[in-house]
């Protein structure tokens, strides 16, 4: 019976694995030598990928590879000592060097030397000697886990990219492909341009399952419809292709459906009544095992750019395309799954998305997270009345920063118009009362100088009279 | 001989076509003699889809048995095959024999069902679907249910079939383990290895292969995979039972559980991996935050262990001798009982038992119940003290059998009273899980009136 993978990784000779543009991508990249690098959403199939490609290069004598979960290695109260050389252990033991040397021995006698270098010694002196006539392919999965380490690896994707500058001097080093896989994008991981190893390196794009890739899939629907490629159509329509959700959509047809069930023509109704009341409805609770919980998650992730990031998917969504740039808000979208690229701009990833994610749902996320919230609810609860909930000065121009980019309610809209009238009203009161305070100040220095003047006016009369008196005086 | 057994039976016959698990739970209830409307109903699935499962199986097995097979002779043609394979299922005989010795005598109810009982309930297509995955290489199956659920009861079914299969077995409990251990995460590694090593009978052998310089979680990986999988031949089941007290030390749950997602995972990459079988027991939902793609509680089969449905109570009345339990008539009188332990299945089987007995009467049973005197006093008493240290559970809980409607919980709060069995979660919000434990809470949790009507 054909059984369908909701979940998790697919063993190298798994009949539901699909082949994608990737698989020869990567298999061609890591002949050729090249640094490769998978960075895509979770659930797309990446460990997958890693595991069917490793069994390819071995199969067809290629080398010898290593797969290492990097997440294995570091633990959050790691020394970076510990994690270089848990590290070298991996890497001996899936290359099946653990005779060779004794490794605690070995990294003991190089001392003080730092621990990156003692790895860069290991590998030349111990894993490029050992195979000397054998190309050796390391993949590292999980990469993203080294976030989550109390220090900083920019020193071990240095040593990634110095084993192949060191190419040119040393052949040895020709041996030696690297791979990597994760959920992060290359700045996330490397912020350093001279250091980085992913501006020499080639991007393998994993996308969704095309209709032609995906049509052994069919094979397990052909019991239950009398057109399974049509009815793999109506599911690749739903999930655009996603690994998981067009696998778990498949495993839910299956169960659910007698032989010969679906007839010819009634597929896109088939598959949108399941799809909805299997998925959609009640998300929250029929996400087992996990898929749309975390794609939330990532959306709503708590840091300081989550406004925005919800800001530009309500933009996509809305508009159903946004022109793609390399901005943080937009990399975040795309390693959540939730948009993807295509042509250069970003669409939403699939009519399920779309719908889980829908636009009443971006408001209701939005009403939570605006700045302003305690205040609109204090003003509503006023019936619309209380003015002194209304914002004013910064906090008014916090509050329209936050929401340019972004559609929101209706109230809010009324409430930050009706805030803004305000906030100007106050401000033109206030001009109006200097202004008042100004007419006051200037009629009170007139009436001022006008009196200034006639005392003058009355002390020179009072002197002309005094003078002429005076003369009058003499001359009798 | 039993469904199941009889299931491993079509394991070794089938070997190169699995059953899938629908076709297990449709053969093993044809076995037990039900039809296939029963079948149907009992799982959601349309009547004609479950006959038309079931008439491929039957021309599956025609074809590996070389003879005409249909829902009235499997019982006899697979009985038959395995009497002339001696070499499958070699604890077919045993079995029978053992449930024949018990099969008169009523069994005090004290902790889990033993193995060969007849008052074993099933509740397909649990048993079914454990069973094969249990021995299929490298599979992960979790089992959710709070206290008295028959958790630990399944459990014990799935090792003894894995064990039938030539696979052996080790059940580690985070409930009876020295608090001690989650000392720190290196801590509690050594004692996870060193307590598997001792159950496989190897002896532990931790500080060669252990070295804190590359980390107790590679130190851990090495060992279980170039020492402990190299002495022992075959598979190995590995049962977590309550896993959810590691719930509680984030520090080691949150290294600890991604380790766990990636030996499974070892297992699509490694053969040495793939011997083993995880089975993880918990009562809670996890609420240890995890990355998807490194939680175990993302993979595998998960199975929630519901209550008893109203047939299957009355089923065990039956294996009980309980004549009046039979029909419309037999409902009635059960009905005010299960409402009150909400078909709760170690709840019922102590209720049966008593009643078999005829030392007290129903009525009698149901108003002496929740009291110090009742027939579930010492169970009651027993969740009375693992509340008594905690005065925020005893709030929190007292909340919640006062209030009429569901009442809103701290998370921690919530899953901790979940996992004793107390409440019902749905989202945050919580209700008593049963009546009995409502009316004997109210009355004796200690300050049950809440501070503000004092």
């Amino acid at each position: 019976m054909y059984e369908y993978r909701v979940g998790g990784s697919l063993a190298a000779d798994d009949p539901t694995y699909i082949r994608r543009c990737a698989d020869d991508d990567l298999y061609q990249g890591l002949l050729e030598g090249k640094f490769c690098y998978v960075l895509s959403a979770r659930q797309m199939g990446k460990s997958s990928l890693r595991l069917r490609t490793r069994d390819r290069l071995e199969s067809s004598g290629q080398g010898r590879c290593a797969g290492i979960d990097m997440s294995r290695i570091g633990s959050q109260h790691l020394s970076p000592e510990q994690w270089y050389q848990g590290l070298a252990f991996d890497l001996q033991r899936r290359f099946d060097l653990k005779h060779r040397v004794n490794l605690p021995a070995w990294w003991q006698q190089l001392g003080t030397l730092p621990p990156v270098q003692k790895l860069s010694q290991f590998i030349e002196e111990v894993l490029l000697s050992a195979y000397p006539d054998q190309r050796l392919f390391v993949f590292l999965d999980e990469i993203d886990s080294v976030k989550r380490l109390s220090f900083a690896v920019g020193d071990f994707f240095a040593l990634v990219r110095f084993c192949y500058n060191q190419r040119v001097e040393n052949p040895a080093y020709r041996q030696l492909t690297w791979a990597l896989f994760g959920v992060a994008t290359p700045r996330n991981l490397v912020a350093d341009a001279q250091l980085t190893p992913f501006n020499i390196g080639r991007a393998i794009q994993l996308s969704g399952f095309s209709l032609s890739e995906a049509s052994p899939l069919a094979l397990g629907l052909a019991a239950i419809a009398q057109q399974p490629q049509q009815l793999l159509a109506e599911v690749l329509y739903w999930t655009g292709g996603q690994p998981f959700l067009t696998q778990k959509v498949c495993c839910l047809l299956q169960e659910r459906h007698p032989t010969q069930a679906i007839a010819a023509g009634t597929e896109a109704a088939v598959v949108a009544a399941m799809v909805r009341s299997q998925l959609i409805q009640n998300w929250e609770e029929q996400d087992h095992p996990e898929h749309l919980r975390t794609i939330c998650d990532r959306l709503l992730a708590p840091d300081q750019r989550s406004g925005r990031r919800l800001g530009l998917y309500q933009q996509v969504l809305t508009q159903n395309s946004v022109s793609a740039d390399s901005s943080d808000e937009q990399s975040e979208l795309l390693l959540a799954g939730i948009v993807v690229k295509r042509q250069g701009r970003l669409q939403p990833t699939n009519p399920i998305y779309a719908e889980v994610f829908n636009a009443s749902w971006v408001n209701q996320c939005l009403s939570r997270q605006r700045p302003y919230g305690a205040a609109l609810s204090a003003w509503a609860a006023s019936n619309y009345k209380d003015k002194s909930r209304l914002l004013m000065g910064q906090a008014l121009k916090e509050a329209l920063d936050w929401a340019t980019d972004k559609s929101l309610s209706d109230l809010d809209y009324r409430y930050l118009s009706i805030s803004q009238e305000w906030d100007a009203s106050m401000v033109r009161l206030e001009l109006e009362a200097q202004e008042k305070a100004h007419r006051v100040l200037a009629a009170a220095h007139q009436k001022a100088n006008q009196i200034i003047w006639l005392s003058y006016l009355s002390l020179g009369t009072c002197l002309a009279i005094s003078t002429i008196t005076l003369l009058a005086g003499l001359l009798r | 001989m039993h469904a199941d057994e009889a299931l491993a039976v079509l394991d070794q016959l089938l070997s190169h076509y699995p059953l899938s698990n629908l076709q297990e739970i449709v053969f093993s209830q044809v076995w037990e003699g039900k039809t296939y409307a029963e079948i149907a109903d009992g799982c959601g699935y349309e009547h004609s889809y479950i006959r038309d499962v079931g008439f491929r199986l039957w021309q599956t097995l025609s074809k590996a048995l070389g003879q005409k097979i249909s829902k009235s002779n499997i019982r006899a043609v697979v009985r038959r095959y395995a009497r002339s394979h001696p070499n499958i299922g070699p604890l077919t005989q045993g079995l029978d024999l053992a449930t024949a010795a018990v099969a008169l005598e009523l069994e005090f109810p004290d902790g889990p069902v033993p193995l060969h009982s007849k008052f074993y309930i099933e509740r397909p297509p649990i048993e079914a679907q454990t069973l094969a995955s249990v021995v299929k290489p490298g599979s992960l199956i979790r089992l959710k249910a709070p206290c008295q659920m028959g958790k630990t009861s399944l459990l014990r079914r799935l090792l003894a079939h894995a064990q039938s299969q030539k696979i052996t077995s080790v059940t580690l409990s985070f409930h009876r383990t020295d608090r001690s251990i989650y000392a720190s995460l290196d801590r509690f590694l050594r004692w996870f290895c060193a307590n598997i090593s001792y159950q496989l009978r190897i002896a532990a052998n931790l500080d060669t292969y252990w070295n804190l310089d590359i980390g107790s979680k590679i130190s851990c990986t090495a060992y279980l995979e170039d020492y402990v999988l190299n002495q022992i031949d075959g598979g190995v089941v590995i049962a977590l039972d309550e896993v959810n007290e590691l719930f509680q030390y984030p520090e080691i749950s949150s290294e600890f559980l991604p380790l766990l997602r990636s030996w499974y995972e070892d297992g699509r990459e490694f053969a040495t991996w793939q011997r083993i079988r995880w089975v993880l027991a918990h009562s809670t939902d996890v609420y240890v935050p995890l990355q998807l793609n490194q939680s175990p509680f993302n993979v595998g089969l998960a199975v929630k262990l519901p209550p008893f449905s109203f047939e299957q109570v009355q089923e065990l009345a039956r294996r009980h001798s309980l004549t009046w339990a039979e029909g419309e008539r037999g409902r009635a009188k059960l009905l005010p009982l299960l409402s009150m332990i909400s078909y709760r299945p170690s709840l019922v089987r102590l209720a049966l038992y008593f009643l078999a007995r005829a030392d007290i009467s129903l009525e009698q049973l149901i108003e002496e119940a929740p009291t110090q005197s009742g027939l579930y006093s010492s169970h009651l008493r027993e969740l009375l003290a693992a509340l008594s240290p905690y005065r925020d559970l005893q709030v929190a809980f007292g909340n919640v059998i006062r209030a009429s409607e569901s009442v809103e919980l701290e998370p921690i709060t919530a899953y901790r009273l979940e996992s004793l069995g107390l409440i019902n979660l749905n989202k945050n919000r919580a209700t008593p899980s049963c009546e009995l434990y409502r009316q004997y809470f109210l009355n004796f949790l200690p300050n049950s009136q809440p501070a503000a009507d004092v």
